[in-house]
C-alpha cells in the first residue's frame, strides 16, 4: 500500500527522551488561514523525518485530514473524551510532535479549556513544551486578540503569523500597535509571513487534495506520479520553501526536537 | 528524431540582439531538416517570432496561463524539436520561471534536453549574466556570436566571464549581411526556407509564377548576396545542432546541403 510521503515512515525522532510538543495553530477570526499554516507544517516537519501528529478540530468535517489523512484525526476539543484522546496520550505516544490545528473563532476557547485542565501547568513545569501558531487577519481586531494570547504564551513559543495567502497586503497593520502589546510583558513573537501563493496553483491543490509537498513532488493521493502542471508545481515548491526557511531561522525544528535533530 | 529531443531556448538580455533572427534560423533549418519544429513566441508585447510561423504559440509570461502553455510543454516527449524564442522583454521572468520549477531536471527526465542559445551583447555584464545562466542551469548551452553586434572591445579582455564563455566548446557565429538585405529578410512575409528553394540554381520561376516567389522582384545580384549569407548561416545552425546532438550522444540530424 502506498504510503503518505514520510509522515508516517520515519521513526528517527520517534523514541527516546525527547519532550512532547504541542503546537497550536489557531485565530480568533475565520479565513485567515490557518489550516494552511499547520499544512505547511506537516510539510516542514515531514521533510525533515520528525513524526508528527495532528488533530483537526473542525468536526466533522476535517479539512486538514482531508490532506493529510495519515497524521490526523478530527478531534472536538471542547468534549472531554477528545481532550483525553490528545493530552492523555502527550507522554506514551511514540510521535512528540502534536500539532492541533483548531477551529475558527476557537481558540481562546481551546486554550481556556486546556488551562481548565492543567495543560499550561504542565507546560510550566517543563512536562511539554508548547507553541503557539497565531495567525492573524489584516484587521486591527485581529492584532487586538494578541493581547489576549499574551498570558497563555508565558512559558512558550509564540509566532504570529501574517498570512497573505490571499493577497492581503495588511493595510490595517499599525506596527504601534502591534508592538504596545508586547512592551507591556518585555515579550517578543517569532514572526513568520506566508506569502501569497498564486491562485492558480493554490486552488489545484485543492482539487487534487494531496499536502502541499506531494503536489511539489507531482503525487497524488496514493503517492503514485500525478499530471500536475509543471508551472502550478514550482509555485508551490518554491512559495512552501520559503515558508519552510522562516520556520528554520525561526528554530522551530530545534525547539521541537529539543535540538536532537540538526535542521 | 530518435534518441533525446531538444528545446532550443534563444535567449538576449538585449534588444536588437537578433534573437528573433537566431529562432528563425533554427526554424527554418529544422523546417528544411524534414521536421516540424513546435514554435514559442514569448514577446507578448511585440511578438516577432509568430509574424514569420503563424503556427507558433504566443506564450504571455505575465500570466499564469502563458507560463503553463510554455513551461509545461516545452519538458514533454516529442519527436520534433522545439525552439522558444526569448527576447529580452521576457528574459528576467524566463529564467526565473526555469529556475523555480526546475524545467531542466523535468525535461530531462523526459528525455527533452534543455539548449540554452545565449546572445551576448560585448559587456561585461552580459558575460557575467550568461556564464552565472550556463553555471546554474548545467544544460547544454551555445554562445551565440552575432556579427550584427559589432567586435568585442578591448576592455572585455580583463573579465573572467569572457574568457570562460569564449573557451565554452559550443559557439555559433552568425556573419555579417548588409542593412538593406537584412531589411528585407525581415520582411515577415519572407520565408527563408521557401527563398533558399526558389533562388537555388535550377529553381527559376516559370513565367507568372514570379510574383509568388519570396523577394521575386529583387535583382539576381541582390537575391545572390541574400542567399550567399542564408546558406552558411542554416549551415552554421546545422553544425551546432549536430554537435550538441554528439555531445548527447543522440542520432545525428540528417546532414543538409543548403
Amino acid at each position: 500500500m502506498a504510503k503518505e510521503p514520510k509522515e508516517a515512515s520515519s521513526k528517527k525522532s520517534g523514541s527516546g527522551k525527547q519532550k512532547p510538543a504541542v503546537i497550536i495553530v489557531g485565530a480568533d477570526k475565520g479565513g485567515v488561514g490557518k489550516t494552511t499554516v499547520a499544512r505547511t507544517m506537516l510539510d516542514y516537519f515531514a521533510g525533515k523525518n520528525v513524526l508528527t501528529r495532528a488533530f483537526d478540530t473542525e468536526s466533522p468535517r476535517g479539512t486538514l485530514k482531508r490532506f493529510h489523512p495519515r497524521v490526523t484525526e478530527v478531534v472536538d476539543l471542547t468534549q472531554v473524551a477528545d481532550q483525553m484522546r490528545v493530552l492523555d496520550t502527550l507522554h506514551s505516544s511514540e510521535v512528540k510532535v502534536s500539532i492541533i490545528d483548531v477551529r475558527a473563532g476557537l481558540l481562546s476557547r481551546t486554550l481556556k479549556d486546556m488551562t481548565d485542565v492543567g495543560f499550561f501547568d504542565a507546560v510550566e513545569n517543563g512536562e511539554f513544551k508548547f507553541a503557539l501558531f497565531h495567525v492573524l487577519g489584516p484587521s486591527v481586531a485581529s492584532l487586538s486578540e494578541i493581547e489576549d494570547m499574551l498570558p497563555y504564551t508565558e512559558n512558550a513559543e509564540y509566532y504570529v503569523v501574517k498570512n497573505h495567502i490571499n493577497d492581503t497586503n495588511f493595510f490595517e497593520w499599525d506596527q504601534a500597535t502591534y508592538d504596545k502589546y508586547f512592551r507591556k510583558t518585555r515579550r517578543s513573537a517569532n514572526e513568520i509571513a506566508i506569502p501569497k501563493l498564486n491562485e492558480m496553483a493554490y486552488e489545484q491543490v485543492e482539487v487534487a487534495g494531496v499536502p502541499f509537498v506531494s503536489f511539489g513532488q507531482n503525487k497524488n493521493a496514493r503517492n503514485q506520479k500525478a499530471d500536475y502542471s509543471l508551472v502550478l508545481r514550482g509555485y508551490v515548491r518554491t512559495w512552501e520553501k520559503g515558508i519552510h526557511e522562516q520556520y528554520d531561522d525561526t528554530g522551530l525544528m530545534e525547539w521541537a526536537t529539543d535540538g536532537s535533530q540538526a535542521s | 528524431m530518435l534518441g533525446k529531443s531538444l528545446a532550443i531556448l534563444v535567449v538576449s538580455p538585449h534588444e536588437a540582439s537578433g534573437c528573433t533572427l537566431i529562432a528563425r534560423l533554427f526554424a527554418e533549418f529544422f523546417r528544411l531538416s524534414g521536421d516540424a519544429p513546435i514554435l514559442f513566441d514569448t514577446d507578448a508585447l511585440k511578438p516577432k517570432l509568430s509574424l514569420y510561423f503563424p503556427e507558433a504559440e504566443l506564450a504571455d509570461l505575465s500570466k499564469t496561463k502563458g507560463q503553463m502553455r510554455l513551461f509545461d510543454t516545452l519538458p514533454l516527449r516529442a519527436h520534433e524539436p522545439k525552439i522558444v524564442d526569448v527576447t529580452w522583454r521576457s528574459f528576467q521572468t524566463f529564467f526565473e520561471q526555469m529556475r523555480d520549477i526546475d524545467l531542466v531536471a523535468e525535461a530531462r527526465a523526459n528525455n527533452v534536453e534543455p539548449v540554452v542559445v545565449y546572445i551576448p551583447h560585448y559587456t561585461a555584464d552580459d558575460f557575467e549574466r550568461g556564464y552565472r545562466i550556463r553555471e546554474h542551469f548545467g544544460c547544454e548551452f551555445v554562445l551565440a556570436d552575432n556579427a550584427f553586434l559589432g567586435p568585442a572591445p578591448q576592455a572585455l579582455h580583463s573579465v573572467n566571464s569572457y574568457w570562460a564563455l569564449k573557451a565554452h566548446p559550443v559557439h555559433m557565429a552568425i556573419s555579417l549581411l548588409d542593412e538593406m538585405s537584412m531589411n528585407l529578410l525581415e520582411d515577415t512575409r519572407v520565408s527563408m526556407a521557401e527563398f533558399l528553394k526558389a533562388s537555388a540554381p535550377g529553381s527559376m520561376p516559370v513565367t507568372g509564377e514570379k510574383t509568388q516567389l519570396p523577394l521575386a522582384y529583387l535583382s539576381l545580384d541582390a537575391r545572390s548576396k541574400i542567399r550567399a549569407w542564408l546558406r552558411p548561416s542554416l549551415r552554421e545552425v546545422q553544425r551546432t545542432v549536430q554537435l550538441i546532438q554528439a555531445r548527447l550522444n543522440t542520432p545525428i540530424s540528417v546532414p543538409q546541403s543548403f
